[in-house]
């Protein structure tokens, strides 16, 4: 049964992925990206990784993709936005990065490195089990997130602050001032 | 030009409650929602109480032994302002006169009442009653027969309680 | 007596799927009449009768409207993009017929293979699924707005994602309060630790209450903030080139939302399925028995599960639900529409920081009774309830009298004011 589902939710994701780039429109690979989220999402769950599954879908796709189909919807992008995507140097240019990005994922799985990680992952798995049920599914995160990596989690808040300044500075027309 | 003008002050910035407002009409909405005023009139089960004046379709007074009251005399076709009153006059062996045809396009017709006020034998008369619905636009012109079996009350040129309208 | 007789697996799909399927056909039941009772509360709110011809006081009219909605003859605009004009109706029922599934409605059923938990699915995420799952139903309106290709189709669907988005900030900030009481995310615990309290988390948290209704109504996209349908304004929004039973499906996932959130609102801050004042009813499942509370010496006191038990809590827990449904109906017919940028104004700068400081708050004042030893309890709660109360009478009176939000008049008062002293050339000073 969870074979099938992840057989299922693989190859809706990778589908997905696919469709995001040889999609027709925006919107099309838009929607193709929150299908790919969604089913990373159902993988979690597969692994009882029920926290990350919600928070995948509540982050990624419930507001990220929200505010970029809110974009994408605004800009009207009716143009030749294909023609630029289309140029032999692009497709060249992916190509390399799916080899590489094939090659180191092969190197990865290939030998006896798998075996490893499943002996590992199942005493991972006890370890896991047994703090959810002491600290509940979110107190396993939250737990090491604001204890051990606090500082870590504290950086990564002000990076993203200052992205958010720094898309505020861009976004302000130039010369207003006080506006 | 409106008769007056109400003219609405809206409160100054700060004098107004949105929380008292906002309680206020909730209280309202529920004290109508629990006992709603009720103004609806359910029609098909409850009928409307019509006015004694109320000149609704009409219909032909007749003798005891079936005839029409109408004489032909020709006054109502005459007064009407609509002109929806078509009548073709007639004498029988005894030299009284009788409609042959009396017909009245309920379409055309303004339920203006003169015919009735104008009858000088009482024969023609405007009705209390309106649900007139038909099939077909032709269902509308009334013949003598038609309007001799209307039996909904007559209206009354005045209301007797009320002799001022007189 | 206290002891748990687990389910096996097979009782447990055999349940799971009629729980399944009785909780949907429950929720489905309840939006039709819902549709019923809003057109029937509505009628009376406007001393009208409603719908009452169809069966005795109008009983089956939402069956008639069904049977209308699907014999009905359906349209699509040609200029729509087809795929997704079919896509969206579908995308936005989904996440409202899904969300019910983590909401306790009673307590546990005892049966003669073993207690059957009065909840579709207990995932250990709870709140967070609702959360996620409704963050996805602004898909639908969204993209049912953009493939209309109607331009008062497509700004009902952006003032949707823009006020669903900023309202689940503020939902999920009010809802944290709750997490800090509750201490866990599933909500079968949340009840559990209501009546452990004595206290329902509408006292000792009033303000994430006030927040929580406040962006209930703003997710469900009901009056007073309705942007997205605005009849006065934009038709109907998001599904004006909608028909028949498509646009029926919007309509039922509004109403879906509608029951889920209410429900939620039982149960996160009235105490779910708890019967108030008793405590015979209190019940949870502690390491593999069931439990009423602990004793002094904290040791567990156990009790077990009733068929009459069960019985009764669905009955509170249907009145609880019942109440905030017709709250919704009540505050409708009761509340003008907001203005779009007092929504906004109200999400973003009122609600949002409001919130973090009442997280802050709540944090605070727990953080200071455990450290004084206070025990989990009615002098915890009470102590809470104090904090907040204060809190609340305070948010209310900054929030009202303009001093936050201001209506049209201060707005053109502003803007009127400046051109006109400049423009009279008498001298004359613009009356104050």
């Amino acid at each position: 049964m969870t074979d099938i589902l992840f057989i299922l939710f693989a190859v809706v994701a990778v589908g997905g992925a696919v469709g995001v780039v040889i999609g027709r429109s925006p919107v099309a690979s838009l929607l193709f990206m929150v299908a790919t989220l969604a089913s990373v999402a159902g993988i979690y769950v597969l692994f009882e990784a029920h926290f990350l599954a919600a928070i995948q879908v509540l982050v990624y796709a419930g507001a990220i993709m929200v505010l970029f189909l809110f974009v994408i919807m605004l800009l009207n992008l009716g143009h030749d936005y294909r023609a630029d995507l289309r140029y032999g140097s692009w497709s060249l240019l992916s190509l390399v990065v799916v080899g590489l990005t094939a090659g180191v994922l092969m190197q990865g799985f290939s030998g006896d490195v798998g075996a490893d990680l499943l002996e590992d992952g199942a005493a991972a798995a006890a370890a896991i089990d047994a703090a959810v049920i002491e600290k509940g599914a979110v107190g396993v995160i939250a737990d090491p997130l604001f204890t051990d990596y606090v500082v870590a989690f504290e950086l990564m808040g002000l990076l993203l602050l200052v992205a958010i300044v720094a898309a505020v500075v861009l976004a302000k027309p130039r010369g207003s001032g006080e506006g | 030009m409106a008769i007056s003008v109400k003219v609405m002050r809206r409160p100054e910035a700060g004098r107004m409650s949105y929380m008292r407002a906002t309680l206020k009409g909730m209280s309202l909405t529920f004290r109508h929602m629990v006992r709603p005023t009720k103004v609806t009139l359910e029609y098909p089960e409850e009928q409307p109480e019509l006015s004694p004046r109320w000149r609704g379709t009409h219909r032909m007074e007749v003798h005891a032994d079936g005839r029409p009251k109408c004489v032909a005399c020709g006054l109502c076709p005459t007064v009407c302002p609509a002109n929806c009153i078509r009548l073709v006059g007639g004498e029988d062996d005894q030299g009284n006169r009788y409609p042959i045809v009396y017909e009245i396009d309920e379409f055309r017709c303004i339920f203006c009442g003169m015919c009735q006020e104008v009858c000088p034998v009482e024969a023609i008369h405007v009705g209390q009653h309106f649900e007139n619905a038909e099939y077909g636009r032709d269902r509308f012109v009334y013949d003598l027969d038609r309007l001799m079996e209307q039996d909904h009350p007559v209206t009354q040129l005045w209301d007797p309680s009320d002799p001022r309208s007189e | 007596m206290g002891e748990m007789q687990e389910l096996s697996t097979f009782w447990f799909v055999t349940f799971g799927a009629v729980k399944v399927v009785a909780v949907f056909t429950v929720v489905m039941a309840v939006v039709a009449y819902m549709t019923l009772a809003e057109r029937r509360v509505s009628a009376f709110i406007q001393d009208r009768l409603g719908p009452n011809r169809v069966g005795p006081f109008g009983l089956l009219q939402p069956i008639a409207d069904g049977i209308k909605n699907i014999i009905k003859e359906e349209t699509m605009p040609g200029t729509a993009a087809k795929f997704y004009f079919v896509l969206g109706p579908a995308l936005a029922i989904m996440p409202a017929v899904v969300t019910f599934a983590v909401i306790p409605f009673a307590a546990p059923l005892p049966t003669p293979v073993g207690t059957v938990d009065m909840i579709v699915a207990d995932v250990p995420i709870g709140i967070l699924y609702i959360l996620a799952l409704s963050s996805l139903a602004v898909y639908g309106i969204v993209l049912s707005g953009w493939a209309s290709n109607n331009k008062y189709a497509f700004l009902g669907g952006l003032r949707a994602s823009a006020q669903m988005i900023s309202y689940e900030v503020a939902l999920g900030l009010s809802v944290i309060a709750v997490l800090l009481l509750a201490g866990n995310v599933t909500l079968t615990e949340m009840v559990w630790k209501q009546q452990q309290l004595g206290l329902w988390f509408v006292f000792p948290l009033s303000l994430a209450f006030i927040f929580f209704l406040i962006s209930a109504l703003a997710e469900t996209n009901r009056l007073p903030f309705d942007m997205p349908e605005a009849e006065s304004e934009l038709i109907t929004g998001y599904h004006t080139e909608y028909s028949a039973m498509k646009f029926s499906m919007f309509f039922i996932a509004e109403y879906a939302h509608v029951v889920t959130a209410s429900a939620l609102m039982a149960t996160l801050f009235f105490g779910g399925w708890d019967i108030p004042f008793w405590p015979g009813d209190d019940m949870f499942r502690h390491e593999g028995a069931w439990i009423r509370g602990f004793d002094e010496s904290g040791a567990p006191i156990p009790t077990s599960p009733s068929v009459l038990i069960t019985l009764l809590t669905l009955a509170a827990f249907s009145v609880k639900t019942g109440f905030f449904l017709l709250l919704y109906i009540w505050i409708r017919w009761t509340l003008p529409r907001f203005r779009y940028d007092q929504v906004m104004h109200l999400g973003w700068k009122v609600l949002l920081p409001a919130a973090l400081a009442y997280i802050m708050l709540i944090a605070g004042t727990m953080l200071v009774l455990d450290q004084l030893g206070v025990a989990y309890g009615m002098l915890y709660g009470l102590v809470l309830t104090a904090v907040s109360g204060v809190t609340t009478l305070a948010f209310l009176f900054f929030v009202d009298r303009d001093r936050v939000i201001s209506g049209a008049h201060r707005k053109r008062t502003t803007r009127a004011r400046a051109p006109r002293a400049v423009a009279d050339p008498a001298g004359r000073t613009p009356p104050s």
